[in-house]
């Protein structure tokens, strides 16, 4: 498969009051084209702004980057807003958490998404922008499109406004795909129809995602490939099948037993101790303080072990005790 | 069951918007003995909020009646009723005040209902916040210094200062990482068993009721669809919204996956049809029959497991049930 997203050690610091904080570093990820990933990790892990970085919503003041982001071709980093400008909403588009946010209230649907689809096209006419939102909002299974285009969003549901803002997103046939946290403000029921409807219309545009969630348990039916991050870096990336198999890395493992089993009723096992702090970060495993398995060696910076796809970034796995 | 702290008797409650009528429940019956944990599970719009309104007071039921240890609550409540009572709420970063300290959220309920003098509500404060795992010089804090996990931690024991004998947890673990929920899990878990709380558990997600809930009652648009104890509701589930939210957890492996019952994700369209006679479910159930049109199901079955379907799926009927729909 080509590289359509191609992350090579990506650093990221903020410069805050009480001095640079590193959010990520040194973050490794491949998205190949039409590939669904997915990337895990509790809240302040980086995940987000790993997607941010991507569509170029980063301020340039108080922000220093350093690394590799390919996009398509081009190189994400060094080149003008302009450029990035033109590329959002077109190659790369977002959808995030709460729909009912992300909507403006005072503007109906129709209003709205006329305005997506005029930003992409100045010349299209008033009847053709018609037809493609009405074609757009069932290929999302609404199946009355003109009663969601006359109504503004706090008048549908949170399942209907979800299935709104992904039309939205993919109206432009985008590449890439950027969910955050989609549907983690809405019941669960119409979470899974979401995530079918992603899914689908992922596979029918050929349309590449990112799937950004901090519940191992949500990207499993979804996801081609999933990556744990964990302190600003990829800390295991495998296939899904092989992740949840056989997880390797003493994070991932614990994140999967935080997750409630419906086979038993034993409470989910926490993780111990909490997010390191991100200001005072040494090279070495990030994840060493709350680990069970941590020896001195682990102090030292961590090299990725990739075997057959599989990639983990563990002592343990380099040098096995 | 245990002597009932709780008991909800054909509580209703219409909402009147403009010159339409919002029956937001419509007769729900519910009892909840001393030191158990029961569960509320549903959608948005299922009426679980406002169940907890009526049972918190903060709206009266437009028929019915709550009692409380034996005692029916008016819609006026005293003091010493909404004492016994406690809330914790789902989003902690918007239950607590941000000017105020974690101190001074927690000592709002001390000075109103006089739990303590004032020279000793420092004392208590810490207690309250070492009971849920947290350092007592926290109070000084601001919730801003606190991660979601901690406020959560600053609301239970918010809730904790009047000493209740029922805890309400709307949704108490739904705005935070899996990671930081097992925690909260355990936390509730340990004050039950040390506190001999009663917990009334509203959430919309299932995978949770399973590890808190000792009996999980299934709500839709205003009405109860199914009700029984946690076990057999996740073994067998009858209603076909239960199968519905049972099979919509996120499940991490496949031994998991085998528990969760069969759904076409595909069958449904569009669910925002309300069906104004007979079964609420009906517009979005791939199982409907002509008969659930006629009239509301009402609840049925063995007294530890109801339910109001009448075309229920079971553990033997689940598989020919999914081939009728096949064949249709």
């Amino acid at each position: 498969m080509e590289d359509l997203l191609r992350i090579e050690d990506l650093r990221l610091t903020f410069e805050t009051h009480d001095g640079p904080v590193s959010v990520l570093r040194g973050v490794d990820l491949t998205v190949g084209t039409g590939e669904r990933v997915a990337l895990v990790g509790e809240s302040g892990s980086g995940k987000s702004v790993t997607a941010r970085v991507i569509m170029g919503l980063l301020p340039q003041r108080r922000v220093r980057t350093s690394g590799n982001l390919q996009f398509d071709g081009s190189d994400v980093l060094k080149e003008s807003p302009a450029r990035a400008k033109a590329r959002r909403g077109r190659d790369i588009t977002m959808i995030f958490q709460d729909p009912m946010a992300a909507l403006n209230p005072v503007f109906t649907i129709r209003q709205q998404f006329a305005a997506v689809l005029t930003r992409l096209d100045r010349r299209l006419s008033t009847a053709e922008a018609e037809s493609c939102m009405r074609t757009a909002l069932r290929d999302v299974s609404i199946a009355d499109p003109e009663r969601v285009l006359d109504s503004y969003s706090f008048q549908l549901s949170g399942g209907l406004n979800q299935r709104v803002m992904i039309a939205m997103a993919l109206a432009s046939r985008p590449k890439l795909l950027i969910a955050d946290e989609p549907g983690t403000a809405l019941d669960v029921t119409v979470q899974q129809q979401t995530l079918n409807i992603m899914a689908n219309l992922s596979q029918a545009y050929g349309t590449a995602i990112l799937f950004i969630s901090h519940n191992l348990g949500v990207v499993r039916k979804f996801a081609d490939r999933v990556c744990v991050m964990y302190a600003g870096r990829i800390v295991e990336s495998a296939p899904t099948d092989a992740l949840f198999a056989n997880p390797r890395h003493p994070y991932t493992r614990a994140l999967l037993a935080s997750v409630p089993r419906l086979s038993s009723d034993r409470l989910p096992e926490a993780i111990e101790g909490s997010v390191p702090d991100l200001t005072a970060l040494t090279e070495g495993c990030a994840f060493r303080p709350r680990c069970q398995f941590s020896r001195p060696e682990c102090e030292a910076p961590v090299p990725m072990w990739r075997h057959a796809g599989h990639g983990v970034a563990c002592i343990h796995e380099v040098n096995p005790a | 069951m245990s002597e009932p702290l709780l008991q909800i008797r054909e509580a209703a409650k219409t909402f009147h918007v403009g010159s339409s009528e919002v029956k937001a429940l419509k007769g729900v019956n519910l009892s909840v003995g001393k030191g158990e944990t029961v569960a509320i599970v549903g959608e948005s719009g299922s009426g679980k909020t406002t169940l907890a309104n009526l049972i918190l007071g903060i709206e009266k039921p437009s028929a019915g009646e709550i009692v409380l240890a034996g005692r029916p609550l008016s819609g006026r409540r005293s003091k010493a009723d909404r004492r016994q009572i406690g809330l914790v709420q789902q989003n902690p970063y918007s239950t607590l005040n941000p000017r105020k300290s974690i101190g001074q959220a927690i000592g709002l309920p001390l000075s109103v209902h006089n739990v303590c003098r004032r020279s000793e509500r420092r004392r208590r404060i810490g207690e309250l916040l070492e009971k849920v795992g947290l350092h007592p010089e926290l109070q000084d804090r601001r919730p801003l210094a606190l991660s979601g996990g901690q406020r959560q931690r600053v609301a239970i024991a918010r809730a904790l200062a009047t000493d209740p004998e029922l805890l309400v947890l709307d949704e108490p673990t739904s705005s935070l990482d899996v990671s930081v929920q097992a925690h909260i899990l355990r936390l509730l878990k340990d004050l039950q068993e040390e506190l001999g709380l009663t917990y009334l558990f509203i959430t919309h997600d299932l995978s949770v009721v399973r590890v808190l809930a000792s009996r999980v009652i299934v709500m839709y648009r205003g009405l109860v669809v199914e009700e029984g104890a946690v076990a057999d509701v996740f073994s067998g589930p009858r209603h076909r919204y239960t199968q519905q939210l049972l099979a919509s957890i996120p499940t991490v492996s496949a031994e998991d996956d085998r528990l969760k019952p069969d759904w076409s994700w595909e069958a449904d369209v569009d669910s925002t049809e309300v069906a104004e006679e007979g079964c609420p479910f009906r517009p979005r159930c791939p199982f409907a029959l002509p008969a659930c049109a006629a009239g509301t199901p009402v609840l049925a079955g063995p007294k530890h497991h109801l339910h109001a379907c009448l075309n229920p799926g079971g553990a033997a009927t689940r598989k020919s049930s999914l081939e009728l729909l096949a064949g249709q």
